[in-house]
């Protein structure tokens, strides 16, 4: 397959914390990826460095071929119209309404008609079940549905790449479930490559190609979500077997009686 | 010995961040700026800051005003009837408001009203990742938040500054001829005389350097909220908050100095 983004070599620190350790990665073009991992091991801080958001210490990030530390001007500018971005805590903008909110792109990027506008929003907030809150402010909305007012900025400009920061934390089992559906359902219908961060597990092998498993600064799996299992690392297994498994394989969890 | 080295590198390493934030400040400046002007331009946004740090600014301002030009009325009279010339109160006030305090108060009042409010929502945007998510959108932040501000500063002053110099002159006339009784002919004929064009256009000219150092001190204190070094999340905008403040009013009152030093 072709490798949309690599990662070659790629190393990043935070002062004396090192976060991501000569990591390297393939994406590949119209596959949904999953980095998995603990909590606060550098799996934002690899989406960050897709987007530019972050540079590398050291190391080459290539998109479709380039450099992405050597891209600028114009160039820059359409690569980054490629891209989408769902962030961790949404980044709404709280002094918009959530029809502002997921219009944003639109108005202030493609600079679309208002009468376009108002009908691509409404088309994916009746998928997502916005339309009631359109003039709510994110303040006064549940944290479930920040999740879908973000995942609807993110879809709504049709993009190429799409970088999924946690979309499902916070939101009820039927809807992480719709999510997740929409997230694979939208990718046959268009095609897009897709890299999820997430720990929900085992629901993201269900729609995931591939995945990668973030630990310690170093990818210690990354191959199919049929073969994790298949994986010896001790770190990988503990991720990958929730304790509610242990208790019903007839082990008790650390601590209990 | 080793005092006056550590002394020594203490002082070149704070010039040093001195020189490099006065280059970042006004790289920071000028894009912003050179995006006021690129299409299509962002009208409706520059009246909404318009309102936002002009017109909610205009009761402030002329309250301010009014008790500036009604204690400079009573301080000059008492001061001026001890040489039998407080037909000058008229001068004497319309001088003073007009080249100083019209466009330094004025400047005060709009860094306590609107200069700390857009250190503070900038500085929340970014630590909530809205700034983040503008670039991310392909949306230039610098274009989307400051360029409006920074425009709507530049109108917003001078017009502040006008206000002022009248509503501080009403004040004067208050104590002085309504108050203590001085004769209005000669507190209007005292103006005439005195205060000439140079003056006011010194002060309007004072009044956009300030509206450039207000607005881009504050803009920047809350867009790099995330690199400070002594505070982060709310504390860190909190200290960004006060930072654009302090630094806003002293630079304010160190380039009056350096301006009226040109003027005279």
């Amino acid at each position: 397959m072709n490798p949309l983004i690599q990662f070659k070599n790629v190393s990043k620190s935070f002062g004396s914390q090192k976060v991501l350790d000569r990591i390297d990665l393939e994406f590949e073009k119209g596959r949904i990826t999953a980095i998995i991992g603990k909590s606060g091991v550098g799996k934002s801080v690899m989406l960050k460095h897709m987007i530019g958001l972050l540079k590398p210490d050291n190391g080459v990030i290539f998109l479709d071929g380039m450099d992405i530390s050597e891209i600028s001007g114009k160039k820059a500018q359409s690569l980054r119209q490629k891209f989408s971005y769902m962030f961790q805590n949404m980044a709404l903008f709280d002094s918009m309404t959530v029809f502002d909110n997921i219009a944003l792109p639109l108005r202030e990027r493609d600079r679309l008609k208002k009468s376009v506008i108002k009908t691509k929003v409404n088309d994916i907030s009746q998928k997502l079940e916005l339309e009631d809150i359109w003039h709510k402010y994110p303040s006064q909305i549940s944290g479930g549905m920040k999740k879908r007012v973000a995942l609807a900025r993110a879809l709504i400009t049709d993009p190429e790449i799409i970088l999924f920061d946690e979309p499902t934390t916070g939101l009820d089992p039927i809807r992480k479930h719709a999510v997740f559906e929409m997230i694979s359902q939208n990718q046959k219908l268009f095609n897009y490559t897709a890299v999820i961060v997430t720990h929900e597990i085992p629901d993201i092998f269900y729609i995931a190609h591939q995945i990668a498993f973030l630990d310690d600064s170093r990818i210690l799996y990354n191959g199919r979500p049929e073969g994790i299992k298949q994986c010896t690392n001790p770190t990988v297994q503990r991720f990958i077997e929730p304790p509610y498994m242990e208790r019903t394989s007839g082990h008790t969890l650390p601590g209990s009686a | 010995m080793k005092l006056i080295t550590t002394f020594f590198l203490f002082l070149g390493d704070r010039f040093i961040t001195f020189i490099f934030e006065l280059g970042h400040i006004t790289v920071f400046f000028t894009s912003s700026c050179i995006r006021l002007f690129q299409y299509p331009f962002q009208f409706q946004k520059l009246v909404h800051q318009i309102y936002f740090i002009g017109v909610k600014s205009i009761s402030v301002v002329c309250l301010t005003a009014l008790f500036t030009g009604m204690v400079l009325g009573l301080q000059g009279y008492y001061t001026l009837v001890q040489f039998g010339s407080e037909g000058l109160l008229g001068s004497a006030v319309a001088v003073s408001l007009i080249r100083e305090l019209g466009p330094v108060l004025t400047a005060i009042m709009i860094i306590g009203r609107a200069g700390s409010s857009m250190a503070a929502e900038m500085g929340i945007m970014r630590i909530s990742d809205q700034i983040d998510a503008l670039t991310t959108m392909d949306i230039h932040p610098k274009r989307f938040l400051i360029s409006p501000k920074i425009g709507a500063s530049l109108v917003s002053f001078p017009l502040l500054t006008a206000i002022f110099d009248v509503v501080g002159i009403c004040g004067g006339y208050l104590s002085g001829v309504v108050l203590l009784g001085i004769n209005p002919a000669l507190y209007i004929k005292g103006m005439e005389k005195t205060v000439v064009m140079n003056d006011v256009t010194g002060g309007f000219a004072k009044s956009l350097v300030f509206a450039v150092i207000v607005s881009t001190i504050c803009l920047y204190q809350g867009y790099y909220t995330h690199r400070r070094a002594d505070g982060f999340g709310a504390k860190g905008v909190s200290l960004s908050t006060t930072a654009a403040v302090v630094i806003s009013c002293v630079t304010v009152l160190i380039a009056d100095y350096v301006l009226t030093s040109f003027l005279l």
